[in-house]
């Protein structure tokens, strides 16, 4: 019930925000805000109440699921379910939900659709990670679209109409892509065992195998190497990414390319383990080079904004080195770069936008100087560059660190290949603190710039605490993660599993073996 | 002599007819717009309630008409469609008084007429004598408006061309019947085989067929008619060509081609499958310059008869119920878009240019929400209509040789996203002030209340179609 309770906060406030909008300008950011906190608090509740009692022994890593009826001659039932990825994403989605309407409060520009957006945006991507049937799950994947759409396009800056249409075109198609996978193995699954039906955990136990598999899983990833975006698929980012206003930018970079992340471990891996794993190599290939060029691409940009949009690119590239090793470790890596990533650079952007507010530009040479006037801001930047190239104590390097570790079980030369962002992360991330804030003052910093206001202080305060407090105690998320990772990990086929077991200690072997053995 | 039961089975016909004998006595006694307006929707409304009361379970009327599942579906559907295109006509002709009004009911129920009839044909005399009932009718309603040059343009365009069409249509049942002798569907069951035909005389005349059908559906390359027609016609016309002259042709073609088996034979499939590529890509690409709205939709209406080819390619009992709700789709769409132009266009000027709509989400939220919504079920984007027709039509084509095809469909209907998208950004654009300063229109109450309820469908039919799914077969 948490679950439809939490989708009917975010659509039914979203609804409410816009008809405010028509009397009030102010009343929808404050209904919007308070339909994120109540959904925040509530699964954090949720989350402290369950911590300790998940079941991982009962065949499944579920929490809750609800199911009902949607379409039965179809075979599409309307079935949600959370487990310990889910639970920890859905989190973050509110948490910066929150943050991006805290981030948009001066927005005056029709206010009650923006905010209607908004929360149908959250709305659509907490939706992904919670569906657990196919069709629903292509819902809210596609719900995600139109608001995106719409921030972009009409809130957006210059270009922003461009940008619009290149994201929309670029995430449609490939949507479509995955929309024919879909059909397609829930046609194959009614013909081995003649149910017709959209049930993720229904299909999951009889999945295709040869080159069909192979087939539908291109679809699959082609939609989540769009949004990824992987290599050769980023050239929508830094359009959408620095065309969007503030708010749209953080969820897009932070939340939405999570949402690839989030189906690459949900959907590749357990439909199609043998297919997957034959592509492991070229996997991590384009991993390893998306870490690389990214950071090639960010270091050489002018503007602020674009800058942090390619370094964004780059970071996920370790997204598919961690999913592509196919072990406990490079999952739990993955799982922390989701976390860690969302809160970096949604305080990377949100920077660069308390930037631009002062200066009117994010062009890097009109920057310099800055932290005498703006030594707070200054100094939360270090943080989050800090984060961004990875400094231990800070999430982000649990978060990569646990990634190539778990790579270097899988590939070595791969794991090298990635290692190497770490060192080309440090170029790009100094260059925003050292451009922006160090060099020669600019002539009218002083006359423009002034230090964090009380609500910039609110924003970068609470990611600060976040990122700190998850490098020091990443336990607790790995903690609620592990048994849905244990769960996904069965299905890939034995020898790596036997490598897994490996890592693991005596009681979880025995739990495995237990679990395989009822598998069977 | 038929029999009472075969009576009551083409009721809804029946009552069609004397409907449009009542509406023109009514005109020979005192010209009254109101009068004839209601009179026809009372007879719409009596045909639908007879309809919905039969089984459709392939009850057969003398030799000439069969009542199956599909065909009771279509018929209430276009009877439906009629209904909400009288209420368009009411509308449009509110404030025109130079021409006499009152016939285009008589014409509106006759082209019913036709096509219903249509829709349940089973030989080859019944179908052309419903398909000419429905033409003549609609060269009268295309050239409506006595004294505009481009109406009366457009009426001899598509006579000429209907025409054609209809010669090419006999001359291929004439062409058939002197190699089989059999002008009955049911007889003619089968005389394709994968092997071949029986012999070169119903090739061609199954070529012919199809070139006949081609225009009458608007396929791609016998589309050239379409944008000049949708443009110059009046809009409620204009609605009923995107519509309902449409499904009905595709309904017999459908059933035509399904009975006599043509589709086992490769070379009628390939031919199929290159016009349904070709109406999918042409229709989508040449709509991606159009500033015309009515051009637009021209555009938009052969590539969705491109997706429906693709359903009806799959050649099974899904390719049918995909086909019937696709039409149901297409059908709630067109009639929503089309329906959007007249409820804002205000008296004299219509706005049919897409600058016309510049802006107009923030002089009228709720009008531009609605047309947004319509746009992006045009665009078969989740969430609405258009999604679900699209999926019902991947998932009956899915597999073997038609999945060329869905590739086909997805990367096209990407291109035709492209304008629709245009639209939206149109009217989300800031500029407020419109290149046409037009009276606003006044909002009706009874064609607000349509729109609503147009809207209503959209979003039903796209979030919990189970109703609408359970209706098919």
């Amino acid at each position: 019930m948490i679950l439809i309770t939490l989708l009917l906060i975010l659509m039914g406030g979203g609804v409410l925000a816009w008809i405010a909008g028509a009397f009030d300008k102010s009343l929808p950011k404050w209904i919007a805000l308070f339909a994120l906190l109540t959904g925040l608090s509530m699964m954090v509740s949720f989350w402290i109440g369950s911590g300790n009692v998940v079941d991982v022994t009962a065949g499944g890593a579920w929490m809750v699921t609800v199911q009902y009826d949607w379409v039965p001659k179809l075979g599409m039932t309307f079935h949600l379910g959370m487990d310990g990825i889910s639970l920890i994403m859905t989190m973050l989605t509110m948490f910066l939900g929150a943050i991006s309407v805290i981030v948009s409060w001066k927005e005056e520009r029709n206010t009650g659709f923006y905010f209607f957006n908004i929360l149908w945006l959250l709305a659509g991507i907490t939706g992904v990670f919670i569906a657990l049937d196919m069709m629903v799950f292509y819902f809210f994947w596609e719900i995600m679209l139109i608001p995106m759409y719409f921030v972009i396009a009409i809130w957006g800056y210059e270009d922003r109409k461009y940008a619009g249409w290149k994201f929309f075109l670029f995430t449609q198609i490939s949507g479509l892509m995955m929309l024919l996978s879909i059909i397609a193995l829930y046609l194959i699954h009614a013909s081995k065992t003649g149910t017709f039906t959209f049930d993720y955990l229904v299909l999951i136990q009889n999945v295709p195998g040869g080159k069909a598999a192979f087939w539908l899983m291109g679809g699959f990833l082609l939609a989540f190497f769009v949004k990824l975006p992987a290599l050769p698929f980023h050239s929508w980012l830094p359009d959408a990414y620095t065309q969007a206003p503030p708010a749209g930018s953080v969820i897009i970079a932070a939340l939405m390319s999570k949402t690839a992340a989030y189906g690459l471990i949900r959907f590749i891996i357990p439909l199609f383990p043998e297919a997957a794993k034959a592509f492991a190599i070229p996997a991590l290939l384009i991993g390893g080079l998306s870490i690389l060029y990214g950071a090639k691409l960010s270091y050489a940009q002018k503007s602020l904004k674009r800058l942090i949009a390619y370094s964004s690119f780059s970071h996920m590239g370790f997204i598919l080195v961690g999913v592509f090793s196919f072990t406990v470790l490079g999952m739990q890596g993955v799982m922390m770069q989701m976390v860690a990533h969302g809160l970096s650079i949604a305080a990377l952007f949100i920077i660069s936008e308390f930037v631009r507010e002062r200066t009117g530009s994010f062009d890097l040479d009109q920057m310099g100087g800055f932290w005498k006037q703006m030594s707070n801001m200054g100094g939360f930047t270090i943080v989050f560059v800090m984060a961004s190239l990875g400094l231990p104590g800070l999430a982000n390097f649990v978060a990569e660190f646990l990634t190539l570790a778990g790579a270097w079980q899988f590939s070595i030369p791969m794991a090298v290949l990635a290692t190497m962002g770490l060192i080309v992360s440090v170029n790009y991330s100094l260059r925003i603190l050292q451009k922006v804030f160090h060099q020669t003052e600019h002539p009218e910093a002083e006359k423009r710039n002034y230090d964090l206001t009380f609500r910039e202080w609110v924003v970068m305060g609470s990611l600060t605490v976040a990122i700190v407090w998850l490098g020091f105690f990443p336990q607790k998320v790995v903690h609620t993660a592990q048994p849905a990772f244990d769960n996904i990990l069965i299905s890939v086929p034995a020898d790596q599993t036997m490598n897994q077991v490996i890592q693991l200690d005596e009681m979880q072997l025995a739990e495995l073996n237990k679990k395989e053995v009822s598998h069977d | 002599m038929i029999s009472l039961a075969e009576f009551k089975t083409i009721l809804p016909e029946v009552i069609l007819s004397a409907g449009a004998v009542l509406v023109l006595i009514g005109i020979a006694v005192k010209r009254n717009f109101k009068f004839s307006y209601l009179l026809t929707l009372l007879t719409l409304l009596a045909s639908l309630y007879f309809l919905t009361g039969l089984e459709g379970k392939g009850e057969i009327v003398s030799n000439l008409f069969v009542m199956d599942g599909q065909g009771k579906f279509v018929s209430g559907l276009i009877i439906c469609s009629s209904l909400v295109i009288s209420f368009f006509t009411y509308y449009y002709f509110k404030g025109v008084r130079e021409e006499t009004r009152e016939e285009y009911f008589v014409l509106l129920l006759l082209a019913t007429l036709g096509a219903a009839f249509m829709t349940i044909s089973s030989h080859f005399i019944s179908f052309v004598i419903s398909l000419e009932v429905l033409s003549v009718s609609l060269f009268a309603l295309i050239g409506y408006m006595r004294h505009k040059k481009v109406s009366i343009e457009a009426g001899i365009k598509y006579l000429i061309l209907a025409a054609a069409a209809t010669s090419f249509i006999l001359f291929g049942f004439a062409l058939i019947y002197t190699s089989t002798g059999k002008m009955n569907l049911h007889d003619l069951s089968g005389i394709v085989s994968k092997e071949g035909f029986a012999d070169i005389l119903s090739v061609a005349g199954l070529g012919m067929v199809i070139v006949g059908f081609g225009f009458k559906m608007a396929l791609v390359p016998f589309h050239f008619w379409t944008p000049d027609i949708y443009a110059a016609a009046p809009t409620p016309g204009a609605t009923f060509v995107a519509t309902v002259s449409k499904g009905a042709a595709f309904v017999f073609l459908l059933r035509f081609f399904y009975s006599i088996g043509g589709l086992n034979h490769e070379g009628v499939w390939v031919a199929f499958a290159v016009i349904a590529t070709a109406s999918m890509f042409i229709g989508n690409w040449l709509g991606l310059r159009q500033q015309n709205l009515k051009r637009l939709f021209a555009y938009s209406s052969i590539s969705h008869l491109g997706y429906l080819m693709v359903a009806f390619l799959a050649f099974s009992n899904r390719g049918i119920d995909a086909s019937s709700f696709y039409l149901l789709i297409y059908f709630i769409s067109m009639l929503a878009a089309f329906g959007m132009i007249i409820y804002l266009s205000g008296k004299g000027n219509e706005l049919e240019m897409v600058d016309d709509y510049r802006g107009l989400f923030w002089r009228r939220p709720v009008a531009a929400a609605v047309f947004t919504v319509v746009m992006l079920s045009l665009a078969g984007v989740p969430l609405t209509a258009g999604f679900m027709g699209k999926f019902l039509v991947l998932s009956a084509g899915m597999g073997g040789k038609g999945l060329f095809l869905l590739f086909v469909l997805v990367i096209s209907s990407t291109i035709g996203l492209f304008y629709y998208l245009r639209v939206i950004a149109a009217m989300l654009s800031r500029s407020d002030v419109p290149a046409v300063s037009q009276a606003e229109a006044r909002p009706s109450v009874v064609l607000t209340a349509v729109m609503a309820a147009l809207f209503i469908l959209l979003l039903w039919a796209g979030i919990y179609p189970k109703v609408f799914i359970g209706m098919l077969s």
